[in-house]
């Protein structure tokens, strides 16, 4: 029970102190605890029943409420695009030259990169994969120093939000065959990054996973 | 399963002086992400190494390089694995697991390239395999509740 120092007089709580406290004014009982028997006086002077004698604002529980275990029964399995995505991915800026992009691929060992607008709003404005810069940059022999991001990525791009529960993104995934989504907040700023390894690992549900995996291998043009 | 029955028989190859945009272009032409590259010898083509898209990005691009003046045997992956076709599934991601490698190209008994299997087709296999079994046991606990319910 918690205690404290200096104990203000509760005029909602007839009982007051433990022990029994100040008791009503009204002329309804002595003790001004319990009810008299027989017939209610008139007027609308307030009856104490016995539940709440003691008890109060308390609750009928009779102890402070310390709120649920920490025991989180929803950490232990998945469901929401931010436990399983990666957090604060690499990312590069639309005004990037190819060079750039390729450097922060390799450095960073990732295949795509979410491409924003500005460092400022970091909003989401495409994404490009090695493969884009392969065929766009080397296959077009153009300058990887000059030709930006831009001009090579793909847009729009197929999202989720991070508060979408993970069906939501394999489900993304096997409608438009990608390998990889990006989360966005509400604002469209990038917050994370989801790819098809990620929900295969941490799905519990094998035959869902083993569904779209198998229909996002099929051969695309 | 002999591992040559899930290989694609469609390979697309190039010699080691292609030219990295040479393959770059093919790759785009034929809508592969990898290329063998092969050595004729007696008429066979024997892999030697393995290009991807990948592989162009990190060490050309990434790199600084002139993607003209290199060729595809400048920056083949070296420690190749092939596998012979009648290797069995199993035995053979097994072997590609061993090596870290994600593709490997399938040979005869000359070592004459004949198909390439990657780590993907494997997943559409067992993928497949993985759907029809929970299907089936989906339908047996059907059936189950049915004639005891």
């Amino acid at each position: 029970m918690a205690t404290r120092k200096t104990e203000r007089r509760d005029p909602h709580r007839e009982s007051g102190r433990p022990g029994g406290g100040a008791g009503r004014k009204d002329k309804v009982g002595g003790s001004g605890v319990y009810p008299m028997s027989g017939p209610h006086p008139p007027g609308d002077a307030p009856l104490v029943w016995p539940g709440q004698w003691g008890q109060g604002k308390r609750g009928a529980a009779g102890y402070e409420d310390h709120g649920e275990s920490e025991l989180d029964v929803h950490r232990l399995k998945p469901e929401r695009c931010r436990d399983i995505m990666t957090k604060d991915p690499v990312f590069c800026q639309a005004s990037d030259v190819a060079a750039v992009a390729a450097k922060l691929m390799k450095r960073h060992n990732i295949g795509a990169l979410p491409v924003i607008g500005n460092l400022r709003g970091k909003k989401l404005v495409g994404i490009v994969t090695d493969r884009d810069l392969a065929m766009n940059v080397v296959a077009e022999a153009r300058d990887p120093d000059s030709i930006t991001v831009d001009r090579i990525m793909s847009r729009p791009v197929v999202t989720c939000s991070p508060d979408d529960p993970c069906k939501r993104a394999l489900d993304l995934m096997e409608r438009y065959q990608v390998k990889r989504i990006p989360a966005v907040d509400r604002l469209g700023r990038v917050v994370g990054m989801i790819s098809e390894a990620d929900v295969a690992l941490r799905v519990g549900d094998a035959s869902k996973t083993a569904e779209v995996v198998s229909s996002i291998c099929q051969p695309s043009a | 399963m002999p591992i040559g029955e899930l290989a694609i028989r469609q390979v697309v190859v190039a010699r080691r002086d292609t030219p990295v945009m040479d393959a770059a272009n093919l790759m785009r032409q034929y809508h592969v992400g990898d290329i063998v590259v092969t050595d004729e010898l007696d008429g066979k083509r024997l892999p030697v190494g393995i290009v991807t898209d990948r592989d162009i990005v990190l060490e050309v691009l990434a790199q600084d390089v002139d993607a003209t003046k290199l060729s595809v045997g400048d920056i083949m992956s070296r420690d190749l694995i092939t596998v012979r076709e009648y290797e069995g599934v199993f035995q053979t991601i097994q072997l590609m697991r061993a090596k870290g490698a994600r593709r490997a190209p399938v040979v005869d008994e000359r070592g004459a390239l004949i198909g390439i299997v990657s780590a993907d087709d494997f997943v559409e296999l067992l993928a497949d395999e993985l759907s029809e079994l929970s299907k089936l046991i989906s339908r047996e606990q059907k059936r189950e509740a049915e004639a005891r319910p």
